[in-house]
């Protein structure tokens, strides 16, 4: 399934063969997209919708895709599809129930309370926000390439990393001292 | 919480820690899926192209129906005679003799003193089309009576063996 392409050799391809440019940049891209889209989204069923949902976008408009900057594409592809999950459905509202929900039932395991504590945490966050810490924090990348994958200016993603990090300082406070 | 603290706890809660990733089946599913959409959008354009189409018909259709009509003159209402019409005034009649029955009649309908109608009632006819309208046989003089293409009443009176009028 993951064969040994690489964006450079997708690139090699004929426009016309979309297929196969298509299934390149999957194989190429799937796993990171879905490792974001988890951190990103809710849960797992909603990181696999949206990442299928960002690739179905290339397939509906191949033309769209620019060549040599497709990685950037589907990153923020999956980052705007978050945001506008996060306006229709109100994923911060339910992100704060599903927290609330598992602390009043008492999870067993530590880390399984870390991970939803940082979950919900990370859901109250604006989505280009929430983005912009996890592709720092978690995915570890520079601010530059965050830059360039979600298009916006190194000056933006800092301001972004600071408020996010004074954001996730207070929710996380608020949920131990609430566990207390 | 400083920064490094903070990065600890997230990445020791990071959503994608646990088993993260998409098994071989989901992987393998989705592909199939976002392969598939390519052909399948090729073939949806068949449709839509045939609903834009009805649908251009039908707003053709809906426009040559509902056009408005090029605007007419209002037809004037039908005029009813409230007041007894007056009278005709005589009809001046030549003095001359009178003329045979047939050419009395002929008289009566074209007035003499009917000088200068109106442009539009020009008959079409030619120029003289009710050339004899009398001819009154006297002794002393004849008459002879003629419509002008302008509708213009022509009076002869031929004297005998005299001067005409």
């Amino acid at each position: 399934m993951n064969a040994p392409l690489t964006t450079s050799a997708i690139l090699g391809l004929s426009p016309q063969r979309t297929t196969e440019r298509l299934a390149g940049l999957f194989d190429v891209h799937h796993q990171r997209l879905f490792r974001l889209a988890l951190r990103l989204s809710a849960d797992r069923e909603e990181a696999r919708d949206l990442v299928q949902e960002a690739f179905l976008r290339a397939a509906r408009r191949p033309g769209a895709v620019p060549d040599g900057a497709e990685e950037a594409w589907l990153v923020r592809t999956l980052v705007n599809l978050c945001r506008d999950r996060y306006r229709r459905l109100g994923v911060r509202a339910r992100a704060h129930e599903s927290l609330r929900r598992n602390e009043e039932t008492g999870h067993p395991e530590e880390a399984a309370v870390i991970r939803t504590t940082v979950r919900s945490a990370l859901g109250r966050l604006a989505p280009r926000r929430r983005a912009v810490i996890v592709l720092h924090e978690l995915d570890g990348l520079a601010v530059r390439e965050v830059a360039r994958l979600l298009g916006i200016g190194e000056v933006t993603v800092r301001w972004h990393l600071m408020a996010a990090r004074r954001e996730l300082a207070r929710l996380l406070s608020e949920t131990k001292e609430d566990r207390r | 919480m400083n920064d490094e603290r903070l990065r600890q706890i997230l990445r020791r809660g990071d959503p994608a820690g646990e088993g993260g990733g998409l098994t071989p089946d989901e992987a393998r599913a989705m592909r199939r899926a976002v392969l598939t959409a390519v052909p399948e959008r090729k073939r949806r354009l068949l449709p839509v192209f045939a609903l834009a189409g009805a649908a251009a018909t039908a707003v053709l259709i809906a426009v040559l129906l509902l056009r408005p009509e090029p605007a007419r003159a209002p037809i004037p209402p039908p005029r009813i005679a409230t007041a007894p019409a007056p009278p005709a005034p005589p009809i001046a009649q030549a003095p001359v003799q009178p003329a045979p029955q047939t050419a009395q009649k002929e008289e009566e309908r074209r007035p003499v003193h009917r000088r200068h109608p109106p442009r539009h009632h020009r008959p079409a006819a030619p120029a003289i089309h009710d050339a004899l309208a009398s001819l009154e046989t006297a002794d002393t003089e004849r008459q002879v009576q003629f419509s002008a293409p302008g509708g213009t009443r022509i009076i002869w009176i031929l004297k005998s063996g005299k001067d005409s009028r």
